[in-house]
């Protein structure tokens, strides 16, 4: 795939043309990135291309509402009051580092002159018993798989050889997390927080940090593996 | 400008979402990428903007924001950066006091300026007016293979003679 025979910008220029994604790839010779680079700004001037779609600014639109919806649930201590106006920006010296300094610098620095208000814990139920949520086989080595019983949901991962279980809802409001494609994460559909696999928080935008996830008592038996879950 | 800040974010979102579509189309030249893009600054921009920032720091923010966000495209996608955003010189892209109209034609035009007749004709042909390939070889009196051979050595001269790329 690095290696094809001579990089060319022909794939990209045509995918320009058609007005389609740019395709997947990779392009190394400064001729053909120059070319392709020409080609987006010819095609950027055809007449209306670059004004946006009607449907596209609407839908956006929603979904920045919805978003901020659920930061800010209509409460009655807080209905019709305005949004905090604390700080300006998230700190001037993240504005020139971008959206990935942002995230790391909230991260960082709430770390350590606050931390988290619990340590992990562990779910324990006073009355629970031992459930298999997979086959042996299902789980190989470094993988993971979520799981739902009646009593709790969570993610059971394999880590060289050893089970191990967290719980599968966040710490901040309860929303269920979702496993990332690439297996590693488990990210919240409510306010973007994102945990590892072992329950740690690996980014949030909250003004406090979530809690580690609750972890959940593990096991491989008699061909399965098992999780110790509340009776129900 | 009236108030010097935004009342909600709604406001910064329509004040300015035409602005960034049409600065990210100008760097990756497709509808379907470049909504991806402004969906992405608006969506991080959200939480960790403040409301009472002036308007001016508001756009500042939100331009860069884009150029990280533009970064990490051309990283995913080709492992090279074809454009980039850049704070100054595109900073008049944000300007509310600029006219909304477009200036990519200009752009464009300055492009193709100095090429010879041919090559401009077919880059003309192919990029502004939409012109499939056989229709452009119908225009110019040659073959298919030689629309394909004549644009991609038209396109190579243009990066080269138009020189206006730290627009």
């Amino acid at each position: 795939m690095m290696r094809r025979r001579k990089a060319d910008s022909d794939r990209w220029v045509e995918a320009v043309l058609q007005g389609d994604r740019l395709p997947e790839g990779r392009l190394d010779d400064p001729a053909a990135i120059a070319a392709l680079r020409a080609a987006i700004e010819l095609r950027s001037a055809r007449p209306g291309a670059d004004q946006p779609g009607e449907q596209f600014v609407t839908a956006l639109r929603q979904q920045l509402a919805g978003e901020q919806a659920l930061d800010h649930p209509p409460t009655p201590a807080t209905a019709g009051r305005p949004r905090s106006r604390r700080a300006v920006l998230a700190g001037a010296g993240t504005v020139a580092a971008g959206l990935v300094g942002a995230l790391a610098d909230r991260t960082l620095l709430k770390g350590p002159g606050q931390p988290p208000d619990d340590e992990a814990s562990e779910v324990a139920p006073n009355d629970g018993q031992w459930v298999a949520v997979a086959a042996d086989t299902e789980l190989s080595v470094g993988g993971v798989q979520r799981f739902a019983t009646p009593g709790l949901v969570g993610f059971v991962s394999d880590h060289q050889g050893a089970v191990s279980a967290v719980s599968g809802a966040c710490t901040h409001r309860g929303c269920l997390l979702a496993l990332d494609p690439t297996n590693t994460r488990l990210d919240c559909p409510c306010h973007r927080s994102s945990f590892a696999l072992d329950g740690n928080v690996i980014f949030h935008q909250l003004d406090r940090a979530p809690r580690p996830l609750p972890s959940i008592q593990a096991r491989r038996h008699d061909g399965h593996v098992e999780v110790f879950v509340p009776k129900v | 400008m009236g108030a010097d800040t935004y009342s909600d974010f709604d406001a910064v979102y329509l004040d300015n979402v035409t602005r960034l579509h049409r600065l990210f189309f100008s760097k990756v030249g497709n509808r379907p990428d470049t909504e991806d893009l402004v969906a992405e600054v608006f969506l991080a921009a959200l939480r960790p903007l403040r409301l009472d920032a002036s308007r001016g720091e508001v756009r500042a923010y939100l331009l860069a924001t884009a150029r990280t966000v533009l970064a990490g495209f051309w990283r995913r996608r080709l492992g090279a950066e074809v454009t980039t955003i850049d704070l100054h010189t595109d900073r008049a892209a944000m300007d509310p006091d600029r006219p909304v109209e477009s200036d990519a034609p200009d752009r464009a035009r300055a492009l193709l300026a100095g090429l010879p007749e041919r090559s401009r004709r077919v880059l003309e042909l192919r990029f502004l007016e939409a012109r499939s390939l056989r229709e452009t070889a119908q225009e110019l009196d040659v073959t298919v293979g030689h629309v394909k051979v004549l644009q991609h050595r038209a396109l190579k001269m243009a990066a080269t003679a138009g020189g206006g790329w730290e627009l």
